[in-house]
């Protein structure tokens, strides 16, 4: 059953706040907390990261909410992580220059694709995408429950007896397999 | 998979970049879209799928920012709107229009209204101790005064300038510093200067009695005193029982018998006589440099020989009250060192211009650091204090420990008086506890104690606020002038108390019982604010000294502070 958050708009939500009722930006933190960092998990490779700049721009959200007009309240939540990814990489860049570079060139050509990317991300979407992750064929449940960031791709590989390689394919059937799951469950 | 694709996730994934062997990928990226699309599907999937199998973050600092954002500024508005003398808004009236909603949503719960009402009527009758009012400061001349907002008035006249061995009548204790209104001084033995605003000065020798009137007249009921008018304030006048002393640029000592004769040595120009309360009349008399005249029973005013060296000069006071400050630095550098060694002071810090910041006492190895503030004059000539002007001023302190009972208190001068809080000491946000020890926009010490929060508890509960604050007493008299502050919570008795110049000027019940938990604080500045790190809460001015006790200081010990400390 929907809480009354869910039942009400964004915009409801909004005034709520602006009337002194701090629970309001709550619901409107739940609302949009799976797809903000949907989309930051695109662009940033720890985990750690992504809850940390979340936490920030719904602060800033929060704190200049008076400031949001009219519009879509996920892009406008996108704009400031976009600011807030940005100085996170100009920050890793310094630490790590090569590295920092191909992440900021990246960052530079795929920028009108997260947004793409990003309006289709929804909590529920987060929410179907667990139950199609339960539907892989067991290796590649093993693969996208692992992960493969930093040194677990080898890791993995040794624990399965296949090659990094091999590993790398399995995540990519299983993104393959879980698309079209997405896509079934939508229609 | 494509083995472009594959190069760029993988170097995306384990920051493994081969920037030559990449290069083609990455070219390929930026020129064509349709990789570009290939690229994000898998970069998308490999987002949602962490997210998804991610745990719901604690968003712990985004509570604290939705919990504390206004919610202090509200909770001590209410306090202080719900709480404060006759003529604010009374709880009530204040819950009627601030709307049921608010109380509900913002989360103050019925026992922190329940300390509104209990502080509220604390405030209306507080257990003081000594028959004193809860808003008299010492000099007892500090009125609340309603003006339209940014608009200030003061009815000061004159400035105490310095005093040696001053007593004063009852138990008014003026001190250096104080302005003065019209009024009556009644000073029963040592020696006070006094600067009227018009720029004559006076040196009053105890016991007289004078009335202040204006910035350039002032009756002598009886007394010695002497008086210097420079140029600029020629006109100024003192009254005697007798007659009227108008000054016409000059320096004159006056006498008035306690049976009412009044007698006027001129040591330098010239000034006038009136007959007493008759300003139109011709001049009685001119007395010049040199002479001196008694006005006899029965109207005869007579020459008498001028006696100078009867009266107090301006240079003896000057190096009088050099040296009576110096006698009070050493007597409270004694004191302060067996202050030192009591085992009941948790933590001093003090600045000197040897050793800087210095940390004395239990926590003395407690970590500290001094950020900003320049260094400037402190209440000793020789001892300098720390200068808190720059939103970034501040003393960072560690404060660990559990404490049931703590004193806070400081010497301070206030330089300034914004429209905002000025922030004493204040802790960083921390579940257990927040402290706020400040002086609020209307002039009040505030004492503002949250309840430890349940990190853990589902849903998150809100922050339950209590506090204490005086009412107003800090005023623009108060500015540039070393004051003493004290504040105790005391868990046993369930009290916050506030002193100032080591009297109590306010005590109140708090529905809070828990040891105080301090941990990472500032002084004279907003801790770390998650919440609201550009809100600008520094205090302005100097702060010589901070400490605390780890006990509930009585009003004697508090009075020897003060009195010890003064400057």
């Amino acid at each position: 059953m929907p809480t009354s958050d869910e039942r009400e708009s964004v915009e409801e939500l909004i005034d709520r706040v602006h009337s002194g009722d701090r629970d309001a930006f709550r619901g409107i933190v739940r609302r949009y907390s799976a797809s903000l960092r949907g989309y930051l998990a695109c662009q940033l490779r720890h985990m750690e990261d992504v809850d940390d700049i979340a936490q920030d721009v719904f602060i800033t959200a929060y704190r200049k909410l008076d400031r949001f007009r009219e519009g879509d309240f996920g892009a406008w939540l996108r704009a400031i992580a976009r600011n807030e990814v940005l100085m996170h990489m100009r920050t890793a860049a310094r630490r790590d220059s090569a590295l920092g570079r191909f992440r900021q060139r990246l960052q530079q050509a795929m920028v009108p694709d997260y947004e793409r990317a990003a309006d289709q991300f929804s909590s529920r979407l987060v929410d179907r995408l667990r139950t199609c992750i339960e539907r892989l064929p067991e290796r590649m449940k093993q693969v996208v429950r692992h992960g493969l960031e930093g040194a677990k791709a080898s890791a993995l590989a040794s624990s399965m007896n296949t090659s990094v390689g091999a590993v790398y394919n399995l995540q990519y059937r299983a993104n393959g397999l879980l698309r079209e799951c997405l896509d079934q469950e939508t229609d | 998979m494509d083995a472009d694709l594959r190069l760029l996730l993988q170097a995306w994934l384990n920051d493994d970049v081969d920037h030559d062997a990449l290069e083609p990928a990455v070219q390929r990226l930026e020129q064509d879209a349709e990789f570009r699309r290939q690229f994000m599907d898998e970069l998308s999937m490999i987002g949602l799928t962490r997210v998804a199998q991610a745990q719901t973050p604690e968003w712990e600092r985004l509570t604290f920012a939705l919990e504390e954002s206004d919610l202090e500024q509200r909770v001590m508005a209410a306090l202080d709107e719900n709480v404060s003398p006759a003529g604010r808004p009374a709880l009530f009236s204040s819950l009627s229009t601030s709307s049921e909603v608010w109380w509900r949503n913002v989360g103050l719960s019925a026992s922190l209204v329940a300390v509104l009402l209990l502080v509220a009527l604390l405030r209306r009758d507080p257990p003081v101790a000594n028959g004193q009012a809860g808003a008299n400061l010492p000099n007892g001349a500090l009125p609340a005064v309603e003006l339209p907002a940014g608009q200030f008035r003061d009815d000061g006249v004159a400035i105490l300038v310095r005093s040696v061995d001053a007593q004063w009548e009852s138990d008014v204790s003026w001190q250096p510093g104080d302005i003065l209104s019209p009024g009556r001084l009644v000073l029963t033995s040592g020696l006070a200067q006094i600067e009227f605003y018009s720029g004559a000065q006076v040196i009053l020798e105890g016991s007289a009695d004078l009335t202040v009137v204006s910035a350039d007249e002032a009756t002598c009921h009886q007394g010695r005193l002497r008086a210097q008018v420079p140029p600029h304030a020629r006109g100024f006048r003192i009254a005697s029982a007798d007659f009227d002393v108008v000054d016409l640029g000059t320096e004159f000592g006056m006498e008035v018998s306690s049976d009412g004769q009044s007698k006027v040595h001129v040591f330098d120009g010239e000034v006038e006589l009136h007959r007493s309360g008759k300003t139109q009349p011709a001049v009685e008399r001119r007395v010049t440099e040199g002479e001196a005249v008694a006005w006899e029973s029965g109207d005869v005013l007579n020459s008498i020989p001028p006696e100078p060296e009867r009266f107090a000069s301006f240079e003896m006071l000057r190096e009088q009250s050099r040296d009576a400050a110096h006698r009070r630095f050493l007597a409270w550098q004694d004191w302060t060192a067996l202050q030192d060694a009591d085992p009941r002071l948790l933590v001093r810090y003090r600045y000197s211009a040897e050793n800087g910041l210095e940390v004395v006492g239990q926590l003395a190895d407690s970590a500290a650091s001094v950020v900003g503030c320049g260094e400037v004059p402190g209440r000793w000539s020789s001892q300098p204090a720390l200068e808190f002007l720059r939103p970034s001023d501040r003393i960072r302190v560690d404060l660990p420990g559990s404490y049931d009972a703590i004193t806070f208190t400081a010497w301070v001068r206030i330089d300034a008086l914004p429209a905002r809080d000025q922030t004493l000491l204040l802790t960083d946000a921390n579940p257990q506890l927040r402290l706020h020890w400040q002086l609020t926009p209307g002039g009040e010490l505030f004492l503002g104690l949250r309840h430890p929060l349940d990190m853990t508890a589902v849903p998150r509960p809100k922050p339950e606020w209590t506090g204490h604050g005086t009412k107003p007493i800090f005023t623009t008299r108060s500015i540039g002038k070393w004051t003493h502050l004290a504040t105790v919570y005391d868990r046993e008795q369930r009290r916050v108390s506030h002193f100032v110049d080591g009297k109590r000027v306010s005590t109140a019940l708090v529905d809070y019982d828990h040891a105080l938990k301090l941990g990472l604080a500032a002084i004279g500045n907003f801790g770390r604010p998650i919440a609201e790190p550009d809100v600008i809460r520094n205090f302005v001015g100097r702060i010589d000294q901070l400490s605390l006790w780890q006990a509930a200081l009585d009003e004697d010990t508090l009075r020897e502070h003060f009195e010890y400390g003064k400057p």
